[in-house]
């Protein structure tokens, strides 16, 4: 028991935190297909929230509007979300948060209805670092989906960090408008990942 | 010689008169001595024939004394006239003839476009024919292709990541494919499943373009392709393949057969697979606008599917007696297709087809014939979702044909055909939901048809038809057709005619009612007061024949009234309605040539324009290539090496797309719709086949597809499949 502690001790030694990071979980297949409504979820109780006025609560940390993403921070929330693109597509690669690069929500166009009559789109917040998820090329039928696998270090509305991979947005029978991703919440502060 | 011809096939029957004498004889090879199994024996004047045996022996019974020509043709075989004297004593004279094998030449294939036996080069509407040879030289394993290589007008579309057929200006639902003259039920987008051909047990296939037949049904307004299958030759046969390539692709396949007295049998069995790959683009898919704007996609990647099949086939033919011959045969398909990516992993796309026919060929005398046959065909298609362990059933196609057809061949070389024909098609898919119940449609043709040849010359043909489809929705329907063929000279035959044509609504053109999911959604609905497309098709053909080179030059003219598509009803109705006419020209040249024994040339092209303007969605030009050279080393084993290519021509396609435009005095922003071109370069793609004959009956194969890395800049519905050059090896054993 000595041991283990000194041994841990030891490799922590450069750390003045000694916080683990959280553990890593998956949401699969949650349906996000509504042009018109915003599905907000929580790292920390690990759910999905209802949410009234996002600008003003901090009980959720991002939410999602078919391909759309938002943190709660910048112009999505008062919150300190925050998001960078590591620019790997491999989970196990990123092993660290980045000290800076982190990029708030901003208001921009997001398409809130999409009929034979066309496309309609609206200003609303978002993250346009995390949106970069999935692109959807509709020059020619079917729209085209393409996921990027990119591995983002976000920050919660509580400022942890966490290490997101958004990683498909079709639910187990290929349908679109849905999302599934792989998060890892360091709830006591730390900027590591495994 | 058209006389021979009818005489080929039918063997008299006995008599006893003194004076006549039998007949006994032997085809052999020149080279290897060894007899030639199925060549036709032909009594010029007469209508007295035989074919020969497996050892090449033949007998023709009861020919009277004189002196005659014999007649002696065979696929492969150089044909050959020989003077015979019978004497008046009964001297039973044996004769012995050797025939020489001949590189290619296709005016000496039999092909039965018009449902009676001509030679190639006699046959009144031009056809063209795709040979066992050939494709055993391309070493082409996939039937779309074979088409895209071998035909010019001939292009495949990827729409949302299915194969989408257009020949010479005609989609899917105007090109009737038909495996020993039977349809193929099951389509996607209106194309066949064409991994169903086993491109091994080919014999041929024979094309009519254009509207030309009147015993296939008035739909077939772009084309009939037959692909005739191959029966077996010998009393034991069998063969095996193996086949391993870039992408994973693999095929294995093994054959086995026997014909005898009684008939014959035949079983083949075959497994396919390849894996999906994935298209990246290197340059954005551009729109440009007519006020200059453009409009750049980001790059995307788009993934070929992949697939795994396997089928098994058997047959068999019984001789009852002299005159009644039947056959039977069934067929199970199966299909896996995987549409790749993470998609793949999640849904696949599973494919049944049971088939199931029985012919009946009745002999009623030398020269007249009733063929009596009933198929059954059935496509399903099932979404098969991989992490649900469930399966969904989509789609269910059956089809049921009976054929009854009378042909009659007359000494003067006219030959009348007559048939009635019933068609049954039945559909369930996923598109009939609307009202929740994933209905099942069904439609009827009944159909009566004749086609007349008339040898009015020697020189002059002219073939007359006429056709009464009657349809369980669209009611009764005549078309008539016209054709003539004109032999100038042995060496300068002029084709040409006119037909009506027919085609009723598909199902899905009159039921459909599904909400398309994609893109925030919209109705699809199907129009039962459309009415039934009439077209009116000209076509004319002239082929030249030079000795060991063969020009040929076609033209075809389609005007289709009521022509059937999709008109936006409101914003978000898409419905099927009647939009007008229509109508597609197209030429096609092409230049055959057998420079020396071992080197033969093939090169064509075609030109095809229609009216639809800035909707059209055909590249207008392509061209298609061959070589084939037999390196003369090793005398039996001489090594085979083939090079063909495709090029298609450059194309813009036209679309209205959303831009944002800035008033010029106001200086305000609004969204327009406006008009936009993507262009889509034209391009090549060659590949080149290398086939070593090998002791022990065994033929390796090799070859390099898209020899020469091709890519598009982009993918898109109208741009190539190819993954770039892959490589492929392979193994043949033949008994």
């Amino acid at each position: 028991m000595l041991l283990s502690v000194l041994f841990l001790a030891a490799c922590d030694k450069d750390d003045k935190e000694p916080a683990l990071p959280g553990e890593v979980k998956d949401v699969k297949f949650e349906d996000v297909r509504s042009y018109t409504d915003w599905k907000y979820f929580s790292f920390s109780k690990g759910e999905f929230v209802t949410v009234t006025d996002h600008q003003n609560d901090l009980t959720w940390d991002i939410a999602f509007h078919r391909g759309d993403v938002r943190l709660n921070g910048g112009a999505s929330g008062k919150g300190k979300g925050e998001a960078l693109n590591t620019q790997q597509t491999n989970w196990n690669a990123v092993t660290e948060a980045p000290a800076s690069g982190y990029i708030k929500d901003q208001v921009g166009k997001i398409t809130t209805a999409f009929t034979g009559d066309g496309i309609t789109e609206e200003d609303q917040p978002f993250s346009q670092t995390v949106t970069t998820w999935l692109t959807v090329d509709t020059s020619n039928p079917p729209p085209k989906y393409t996921v990027h696998n990119w591995i983002y270090v976000v920050k919660a509305a509580d400022g942890n960090y966490v290490k997101l991979w958004l990683y498909d947005n079709k639910d187990e029978k290929n349908t679109a408008g849905y999302v599934s991703f792989r998060y890892q919440y360091n709830a006591g502060g730390s900027t590591r990942f495994n | 010689m058209r006389i021979i011809l009818l005489a080929i096939f039918f063997i008299t029957g006995i008599g006893l008169n003194a004076q006549h004498q039998r007949i006994e004889g032997r085809i052999i090879d020149c080279r290897s001595q060894e007899g030639i199994h199925l060549v036709s024996v032909g009594i010029l004047g007469t209508t007295k024939g035989a074919i020969s045996d497996e050892s090449g022996k033949f007998v023709i019974e009861e020919v009277p004394e004189g002196d005659y020509t014999f007649a002696v043709s065979s696929i492969g075989y150089e044909e050959k006239r020989i003077p015979v004297s019978v004497p008046a004593k009964n001297e039973n004279p044996i004769i012995t003839i050797s025939l020489c094998e001949q590189a290619i030449d296709l005016s000496q294939v039999v092909v039965t476009a018009t449902r009676t036996e001509r030679l190639l080069k006699n046959v009144p509407i031009q056809t063209q024919m795709i040979s066992s040879k050939a494709i055993e030289r391309m070493q082409i394993t996939n039937f779309r292709d074979l088409l895209e290589y071998e035909l010019p007008g001939v292009e495949f579309t990827n729409n949302g990541g299915y194969a989408n057929i257009n020949m010479l200006g005609f989609g899917g639902k105007y090109v009737l494919f038909l495996v020993d003259g039977e349809r193929m039920a099951g389509e996607t987008f209106d194309n066949i499943d064409y991994n169903r051909v086993d491109m091994d047990n080919v014999q041929q296939i024979e094309i009519v373009k254009g509207a030309a037949s009147s015993l296939y049904g008035s739909n077939a307004v772009g084309g009939v392709i037959n692909i005739i299958t191959q029966k077996p030759r010998k009393t034991f046969e069998t063969g095996a393949n193996v086949r391993f390539g870039s992408n994973n692709e693999q095929n294995y396949r093994y054959t086995v057969g026997t014909r005898r007295k009684w008939g014959y049998a035949n079983l083949t069995a075959s497994f396919k697979s390849m894996d999906p790959y994935l298209l990246k683009d290197r340059e954005p898919l551009t729109q440009w606008f007519a006020n200059g704007d453009k409009v750049e996609y980001p790059l995307s990647e788009t993934y070929i599917a992949g697939y795994k099949d396997y089928s098994v086939n058997p047959r068999v033919g019984i001789d009852v007696s002299e005159k009644l011959h039947l056959e039977t045969k069934g067929g199970y398909y199966f299909k896996e297709r995987n549409p790749g990516g993470l998609d793949g992993t999640k849904v696949t796309d599973r494919y049944y087809n049971y088939s199931g026919g029985l012919k009946a060929d009745y002999k009623i005398s030398d020269n007249q014939h009733l063929q009596i046959s009933g198929n059954f065909d059935r496509y399903d298609k099932f979404k098969y979702y991989k992490l649900l362990s469930e399966k969904e059933k989509t789609y269910e196609n059956s089809q049921q044909r009976f054929n009854g057809m009378y042909t009659h061949s007359f000494a003067a070389g006219h030959s009348l055909v007559a048939g009635a024909e019933y068609f049954s098609d039945n559909l369930m898919t996923f598109m009939f939901e609307s009202d929740g119940s994933n209905a099942k449609r069904d439609a009827q043709t009944y159909a009566v048809y004749t086609q007349q040849e008339w040898l009015l010359a020697e020189k002059f043909t002219l073939v007359t038809g006429l056709r009464y489809d009657y349809h369980s929705q669209f009611k009764g329907h005549l078309t008539p057709r016209l054709s003539a063929m004109f032999k100038f000279t042995p060496r300068f035959t002029v084709r040409g005619g006119y037909s009506g044509g027919f085609r009723s609504p598909t199902l899905k053109e009159l039921y459909t009612d599904w909400f398309h999911p994609d893109g925030g959604g919209f109705q699809i609905i199907g129009n039962k007061d459309m009415k039934a497309e009439k077209s009116n098709n000209f076509n004319l053909s002239a082929e030249l024949s030079l000795g060991k080179t063969v020009i040929t030059a076609m033209t075809q003219y389609s005007l289709i009234e009521d022509m059937v598509s999709t008109l936006w009803a409101n914003q978000d109705t898409v419905l099927y309605a009647n939009i007008g006419d229509a109508n597609v020209w197209s030429t096609e040249l092409s230049v055959t040539s057998q420079i020396t024994n071992n080197l033969s040339l093939k090169v064509a092209s075609s030109v095809v324009t229609d009216n639809l303007g800035k909707r059209s969605i055909i590249r207008p030009f392509s061209s298609t290539g061959r070589i084939d050279y037999i390196i003369p080393v090793f005398g039996k084993y001489n090594p085979t090496i083939s090079f063909s290519g495709k090029y298609f021509g450059g194309i813009d396609i036209y679309g209205t797309g959303d831009i944002t435009d800035t008033d010029n005095e106001t200086g305000i922003e609004k969204e327009v719709s406006e008009e936009y071109k993507v262009h889509y370069d034209g391009y090549a793609i060659c590949r080149l086949s290398f086939a070593q004959a090998l002791p022990f009956n065994l033929t390796l194969n090799a070859g390099i597809n898209n020899l020469f890395d091709y890519k598009p800049k982009f993918s898109s519905f109208y741009s190539s499949i190819s993954p770039g050059r892959t490589y492929y090896i392979g193994l043949k054993w033949k008994l």
